[in-house]
């Protein structure tokens, strides 16, 4: 840079020569010229961006996938139905639009909403944060199961699941309560947006990125393939909300009880560690 | 398996009583949600309607230092930031410093390829009349670098400068050229006013 | 409830150790905010001159924002992390203590049952279940055997699915093989500007400006290069979508896989909960996660946490010439009235274009405003009263206002409504001289020489009289401050042989006078400054017939030089080591500053007597020398020689002084127009901004305001919303 900056100083000097012989006094250094023969300036051109009703689509089409994710999950109940939909909203939210807005990264707008009086939330971002929760309170999580790219594509290349140490996930359960209590902080007090920072996926999407995030996406999306879900469960802040309200929600996803044969299949086929076995059921194991 | 009566199971009763802190939650998490949405939007809605909008980032040319990061840091391979020519306050210089470089200017003033700026060949010359010429962007080409603008804002009127281009833009959440601009030059703006344009600011003397 | 109990505990135990936690983490996290990191930056290079600057503090310096306000900005920072970092560490502690209790996870279960906030409902569970999969045939009504591993489909079924397992994986490598290869390549090519061939091609041509071939020759090295530039681009994009399908493949091709080879295992026998692993001690699990704590807290620890941000205490002296920010001490800034470009609007109207507020002064007075922190202090008078007022920099109202009045004049207007001094005050105002503030005290001067230090809530402190000056319009010099003195210069008397006149330094704590120079000047009206030399602050005080410089320290006169006017009102200004005085009648002088005794001789660098200014001080730049008049009329001269570069008659005269903005002069006529020029050797009107009042103070300039004292009315002028 310094041959560019001395480059530059003899330039002054130049100009300097030119400002001498009367030429650069004015509101400008060179004003901007009458034109006698009829040239029009054209004005700068100012492409749109993208409008408001493209937003609310989004937020229809996320509400339609969960309602779907609902159905599938309490009426339908069959499998490829679900793997469909998180796949095509993987398709759509994930690689189409590039990962933005997430529900997830709309923590921090909403935190920075609250504390920061110039910062407001708009309407779109709102409902990406708020409908999943209200959706979690009826139904669980449904959200994380049809919709949300980040899980769909964890799960997606969830190959051979591999059973964590109870006491293992518990431990690693906190973590997503430290990051949202750190990535909070760092919204409200408008430093930056940790979790879009740091988001490990989001740089597939894009299929670009800095280097670092990609090669921490990849180790991610390669641990994906034997731990169900690790992020969705060892990190993401929005899952660990979504879990704290689907543990009172009105309904939850239910395996078939009145027949129980305490055959185990459900709690081998549970990547995520979410089914308990029987302990009080005479003929249980002890 | 017959139904145990409810009242007379411990068991039963202790889910019961779950099933009561259950409802609570419930409740609460609704006026929770409902309450915070309602003050939320309570809060912002009534001082200024642009703030009921929503944001796009946005450079503010006054605080760039076209320190060349909008050129790399960007998530898309070609950035979105790109050079605007705001000809209401170009000096239509035969001689622009954007356009050439300097000592070129010098030996050579007459464009050609070694002589130009811009790495990427983005700045079309055109003759006006004597001695004015027209310095437009060619945006397909423009990379973004700001070397052009650093030229303009040194010796001329500033008229060149950058501005994030929203047909490009993908507007994360978190723009990664904010989070790497070392001047804290790129905020949020409103999405209808996406551009800030120099000659419609109100005049801060350049800086020489 | 034991184990309630145990929870609660805990809770509180780790809640406060995260809330302590964060007490102590505060300063450093808030170094990842920006603005606090260029505020520390910019404090590490003041405190370290040598040390190199970064394109952090090289931007704040760019944006010609003052310190001060970095400073608040960033002790605001500062304070929200003080506030929220405790909270978010007790957060985290209660969750660490809720979750290592298993709070709401260990229940008794009678059937095998889903932990809600675990499951996704993704459905595996119910797919796997042997009743729901009969529950379903039976509800379509196709009874569907399940087929066997072994069966004669499920073995070339699973053939292909290695197949194609192997093929996507081949594909795959070889597509991210050819992309790192292109990003291996494009992180070695080097780029315009600093490409070595583009150089040399440069360098060539510099050479020979008329060969055409060279020319031809570096377009088309710049055309190889770019196309190649775009080749690599387009592999690299391309090759995204090839890897990412080549991936889908080979997961989609292994999840089939394993699906088809679940079947194939033999149905594992029931295993026993995991008692060990929910037994696993509590002590374990605090531990386990008590080390993440700590890890996550070393993580997050930055390099340094940051103090707070102190502005050291501006008493006048910290300040080098001309430089004020945010503050407007005292009359013209520091005496001068040049201010570096900060935002100030060029444009205004009394329609209220911006026109951030604007408020009555409810007492006249032709003194100027003067500006600390969020205060703004005018003082008014009439025949009854003497008053300071403070506004509220921010929206105008008047936070107080204090009367002012010694003994002495309590005493000389106990006789009712006295005029004192004749017709002739109309001229002046009973409020002329501008306060002076040294950030701690205001300092009120009125035209019967009553001076009091009032504090910043509005007491007064002290209040002194110096007897009723003899002169036809009264005092109106205002204030300066050098050195912790309170500067007060008490020309009065008909004539110099009169002998009354003086220069008096005053502790500023209790008003006594520390030195007293008598003068042999008659009555004057212009103001003393304090011209801060390379040796320090020199004041320097016109007078008839002459202008002279004092020692702040001792009041010592150093020099004086003979040839000013009578009934003088501009006060000298001071630059680029020139002293410059002038006034009707006499001459303006420009002296050299490092001169001795009496200098009439001997300092005058150039002296002229064209359109000398009656009322308005003058402006002096390194450059440029400009001086109006109260008839209209406004001149610029060169600062070496003298010479008269131009001059121009407005339509309104001018009592206010000029300010320079910049490398534009503000200067406000009685008819309230502001005319905005260039300083520049031609004349360039920038703007004509009116307000449609009077104008006869000087305004004052602080963080892109301008507060401007009409005759009725206090105007603040900002560009900001």
């Amino acid at each position: 840079m310094t041959g560019i900056m001395r480059k530059l100083t003899s330039a002054f000097v130049l100009m300097t020569v030119l400002a001498a012989a009367g030429l650069a006094w004015g509101d400008f250094k060179f004003p901007p010229p009458d034109f006698t023969t009829g040239y029009q300036r054209a004005p700068v051109t100012t492409p749109a961006a993208r409008a408001h009703w493209q937003e609310l689509l989004d937020v229809a089409l996320m509400t339609a996938a969960m309602g779907l994710s609902a159905w599938i999950a309490f009426r339908s109940r069959r499998r490829w139905m679900m793997t469909a939909l998180s796949l095509a909203s993987l398709a759509y939210f994930g690689f189409w639009r590039a990962g933005c807005i997430c529900p997830i990264g709309a923590i921090q707008n909403v935190a920075q909403g609250i504390f920061d009086p110039g910062f407001t939330v708009p309407i779109s971002m709102l409902a990406f944060f708020v409908l999943p929760l209200v959706a979690a309170l009826f139904f669980g999580r449904i959200f994380c199961s049809g919709v949300c790219w980040l899980g769909a594509a964890q799960d997606f290349v969830l190959i051979r699941p591999v059973r964590l140490p109870m006491w293992l996930q518990r431990a690693l359960g906190v973590i997503p309560w430290l990051y949202l209590a750190v990535s909070v902080l760092l919204a409200a007090t408008g430093t930056m947006y940790l979790i879009c920072r740091y988001d490990p996926f989001v740089p597939f999407f894009r299929m670009t990125g800095p280097w670092t995030m990609l090669a921490a996406g990849a180790a991610m999306l390669g641990l994906s393939t034997f731990v169900g879900r690790p992020y969705c469960r060892f990190l993401c802040p929005y899952g660990a909300i979504l879990g704290l309200i689907s543990r009172v929600s009105f309904k939850g996803v239910t395996i078939t009880p009145a027949e129980c044969i305490n055959c185990n299949q459900c709690r081998e086929a549970c990547p995520f560690g979410a089914i308990e076995p029987s302990n009080t059921v005479k003929g249980a194991p002890k | 398996m017959s139904i145990p009566d409810p009242s007379r199971d411990p068991k039963i009763a202790r889910m019961s009583r779950r099933g009561f802190f259950a409802k609570l939650a419930q409740g609460g998490i609704i006026a929770a949600v409902g309450l915070g949405a309602a003050a939320i939007a309570a809060a912002k809605s009534p001082r200024d309607r642009r703030d009921r909008q929503r944001y796009v980032w946005q450079i503010d040319p006054n605080k760039c230092t076209q320190c060349g990061l909008c050129r790399t840091s960007c998530v898309l391979k070609e950035s979105a930031a790109k050079c605007v020519q705001d000809l209401a306050i170009c000096g239509y210089c035969r001689i622009c410093f954007g356009y050439l470089k300097p000592d070129m200017a010098s030996a050579t003033p007459e464009p050609g390829v070694a002589n130009e700026m811009c790495p990427a060949n983005a700045i079309v010359r055109k003759f006006v009349e004597p001695p004015y010429y027209e310095y437009t962007i060619n945006e397909r080409a423009c990379v973004g670098c700001a070397l052009c603008v650093d030229g303009c804002r040194r010796f001329g009127n500033g008229s060149l400068y950058l501005q994030i281009r929203h047909d490009r833009c993908l507007n994360c959440n978190e723009c990664s050229i904010a989070a790497a601009c070392p001047a804290d030059a790129i905020a949020r703006r409103p999405a209808d006013d996406p551009y800030i344009i120099k000659s419609r600011m109100p005049e801060r003397p350049e800086k020489t | 409830m034991n184990a309630l109990g145990t929870r609660i505990a805990l809770a509180v135990i780790l809640g406060a150790a995260g809330a302590l936690a964060g007490v102590r983490l505060a300063p450093s996290i808030a170094m990842l905010h920006y603005v606090v990191r260029q505020a520390d930056q910019v404090r590490f290079e003041e405190e370290h001159p040598k040390s190199a600057t970064t394109l952090e503090s090289d931007s704040f310096r760019d944006w010609g924002m003052s310190k001060e306000t970095l400073y608040a900005d960033a002790n605001a920072v500062l304070r929200r992390f003080r506030l929220g970092t405790p909270i978010a560490g007790a957060f985290i502690g209660i969750a660490f203590a809720l979750v290592a209790t298993g709070f709401g996870s260990r229940r008794r279960r009678n059937i095998y049952e889903i932990d809600s906030a675990s499951c996704v409902s993704c459905g595996r569970c119910f797919a796997s279940c042997p009743i729901e999969q009969k529950r379903r045939r039976q509800a379509t009504g196709s009874p569907r055997p399940t087929p066997s591993p072994d069966s004669e489909t499920a073995r070339p079924r699973r053939h292909f699915l290695i197949a194609a397992m192997v093929l996507s994986a081949l594909f795959s490598g070889a597509v991210g093989g050819v992309m790192v290869l292109t990003l291996v390549e494009e992180s070695q090519t080097v780029t315009f500007p600093e490409s070595p061939a583009v150089a040399e091609m440069e360098r060539q041509i510099k050479a020979h400006p008329d060969s055409e071939t060279l020319k031809a020759e570096a377009r088309e090295l710049d055309a190889r290069d770019r196309q190649q530039g775009q080749i690599r681009v387009e592999r690299l994009r391309v090759g995204a979508w090839m890897l990412l399908v080549g991936l889908v493949a080979l997961a989609g091709s292994a999840r089939l896989y394993m699906l088809s080879t679940t079947l194939e295992k033999p149905k594992r026998p029931v295993s026993p909960p995991d008692v060990t692993a929910r037994r696993f001690d509590r002590v374990g699990q605090v531990a386990a996660l008590g080390i993440l704590l700590a890890a996550l807290c070393l993580l997050l620890r930055p390099a340094k946490p940051v103090r707070d941000f102190v502005i050291a205490p501006t008493t006048m002296q910290a300040h080098p010439q001309g430089v004020y920010h945010d503050n407007w001490p005292s009359f013209r800034g520091d005496g001068m009235g040049v201010v570096p470009a900060d935002n100030y609007p060029v444009e205004w109207d009394n329609s209220g274009r911006n026109v951030r507020w604007k408020v009555a002064v409810p007492l006249p007075g032709k003194s100027s405003p003067i500006v600390w922190g969020s205060r703004i202090f005018v003082t008014g008078a009439d025949n009854e009263h003497q008053t300071l007022f403070c506004f509220d920099r921010t929206d105008g109202h008047i936070l107080w206002q204090t009367e002012i009045r010694s003994p002495e004049t309590i005493k000389r207007y106990a006789g009712g409504p006295e005029a004192g001094f004749g017709d002739s005050i109309k001229d002046t105002s009973y409020a002329a001289p501008t306060p002076v503030t040294d950030g701690k005290h205001v300092f009120a001067l009125f035209v019967g020489s009553d001076i009091a230090s009032v504090d910043f809530d509005g007491h007064v402190k002290w209040v002194k009289n110096f007897g009723v000056p003899q002169s036809p319009y009264g005092l109106a010099a205002s204030l300066a401050f050098a050195n912790d003195t309170l500067i007060f210069q008490y020309d009065q008397g008909g004539s110099a042989e009169d002998s009354l006149s003086a220069i008096l330094g005053l502790d500023p704590n209790s008003g006594e006078a520390v030195w007293h120079t008598p003068r042999a000047v008659s009555a004057t009206w212009c103001s003393p400054v304090v011209a801060r030399t390379p040796k320090g602050p020199v004041i320097i005080a016109s007078g008839t017939p002459y202008v002279a410089a004092y020692d702040p320290q001792s009041g010592t006169e150093l020099w004086r030089c003979s040839g000013m006017g009578s009934d003088l009102a501009p006060s000298p200004v001071y630059s680029d080591g020139k002293v410059y005085a002038t006034g009707q009648g006499g001459k303006a002088l420009a002296i050299r500053m490092d001169s001795k005794d009496d200098v009439t001789e001997t300092g005058v660098v150039w002296s002229q007597d064209i359109s000398l200014s009656d009322a308005p001080s003058p402006l002096a730049t390194p450059g440029w020398f400009f001086q109006a008049t109260s008839s209209g009329t406004a001149t610029c001269f060169s600062a070496a020689k003298g010479d008269l570069l131009w001059r121009r008659n407005f339509r309104g005269g001018f009592w206010s002084s000029p300010t320079l903005v910049g490398d534009v002069v503000y200067l406000s006529d009685e008819d309230g127009r502001t005319h905005l020029f260039k300083a520049a050797p031609g004349f360039q009107e920038v703007r004509v901004n009116s307000l449609g009042e009077p104008i006869y103070a000087s305004p004052a300039f602080g963080d892109g305001q301008i507060i401007i004292r009409g005759a009725k009315h206090l105007f603040c002028i900002s560009a900001k919303k």
